[in-house]
């Protein structure tokens, strides 16, 4: 492949990327501006023994917090304590009422050990992992 | 434009030795949270703003009148660089160098870039730790008039402030990086109003932080969508770098 060839390759795969990500903004505000449940910020990580997630939800309690896990997946729905208003779109004021999302676990895991935890409206949950595979000896 | 970046004084001000501070969205949008409190709360008046092609062709809208993203706001001989936008990789180059070309003609005293470092354990920190870096002589005697900062000694800082930092050691401007302990993807009032606290020790930036702790659950959902885009823009720069150890000098 020709440097020009391979530059604009590089330039189309940005624009492509760009396009999805400004999608799944608008499609994260719509949603939300029309059901008045927020999708929280998190962050996933693992470490060799478990997947951690991490979800900012301010305002809830361990006890507003509905958690559901798969080998897969994980859904979180988490009602607010206080009702959130936001200005939205054109200024007009809405009202927000619970949490709700779906996350992709990297690692397949093992959802009946899961362990969470809120603080400061950041709920954390860790995910053992699927111990799979068998053991190999090293001669 | 030349560069494509241009720096707009639309009021003129009689600085004399002014003190500068820069809060570029980053990390927990430390830096963003701080100034954008600090202007509110002591009514500084925008007397400029930085154009670019580099920022996506926008304006602010609020209580019906039009604001620029990229502010320059001034009172009492300081000046306050505050953003909705984060700066997108291609843009930090040429912006950074206008920017501090600008601030190197005002003839500042400091500049101090603000912002939030990451601290992976964040949720069982209570008080958050600021760390400062001076860029020379100048901002060290600067930093040692400052109460609570701990010397930043080993570690990788990356993106806008790195280069800011940077790029006034090249023009011989004294700058000075205070960076709080913060979330990586999450907006953090808290590590703001600890940025906020060390600053109180200039008369010109003393500030009542209570209302941005009151207020740090609606803030935290309030610049959710800010944060996005901070962070896309974060990851392409290779952020994560800060949380690796240095290997050349040991």
């Amino acid at each position: 492949m020709r440097e020009d060839d391979f530059l604009s390759e590089v330039n189309r795969m940005e624009k492509r990327m760009k396009k999805v990500s400004e999608e799944v903004a608008r499609r994260i505000k719509e949603f939300e501006y029309s059901s008045g449940i927020l999708e929280p910020l998190y962050e996933v990580s693992e470490t060799p023994e478990e997947v951690v997630v991490s979800i900012d939800m301010p305002g809830v309690s361990k006890e507003d917090v509905v958690l559901h896990a798969t080998e897969s997946r994980l859904y979180v729905d988490a009602e607010c304590k206080r009702n959130i208003c936001l200005k939205g779109m054109r200024g007009r004021e809405k009202i927000y009422t619970r949490y709700r999302k779906a996350i992709s676990l990297p690692s397949p895991v093992d959802p009946d050990r899961a362990k969470a935890n809120v603080r400061k409206g950041v709920l954390e949950i860790r995910l053992p992992k699927r111990k799979g595979g068998v053991k190999i000896e090293v001669d | 434009m030349s560069e494509r970046v241009e720096i707009i004084e639309s009021k003129s001000t009689s600085s004399e030795k002014p003190m500068i501070l820069e809060g570029f969205p980053d990390t927990g949008l430390v830096g963003m949270i701080a100034t954008s409190h600090l202007v509110n709360s002591l009514e500084f008046e925008q007397v400029g703003h930085i154009e670019s092609a580099y920022f996506p062709p926008m304006i602010t809208v609020h209580e019906g009148e039009m604001y620029e993203p990229v502010g320059i706001f001034y009172r009492d001989n300081v000046y306050v660089v505050t953003s909705e936008l984060p700066i997108p990789i291609q843009g930090v180059y040429p912006i950074i160098h206008a920017l501090v070309n600008w601030m190197k003609g005002k003839a500042p005293t400091v500049i101090f870039s603000l912002g939030g470092i990451p601290e992976p354990d964040r949720i069982k920190v209570d008080d958050p730790t600021v760390f400062a870096l001076p860029n020379g002589k100048e901002a060290a005697e600067v930093l040692k008039a400052l109460k609570g900062p701990e010397l930043l000694k080993e570690g990788f800082l990356v993106g806008p402030k790195a280069m800011l930092l940077k790029e006034c050691k090249k023009l011989g401007a004294p700058a000075l990086g205070l960076f709080s302990q913060a979330y990586y993807k999450y907006p953090d009032p808290g590590a703001a109003a600890k940025i906020l606290k060390v600053l109180s020790a200039f008369e010109s930036t003393k500030v009542d932080v209570s209302p941005l702790i009151e207020s740090a659950e609606q803030l935290r959902v309030q610049y959710r969508d800010i944060m996005r885009r901070t962070e896309e823009e974060m990851s392409q720069m290779e952020k994560s770098r800060e949380l690796e150890v240095p290997g050349l000098l040991v």
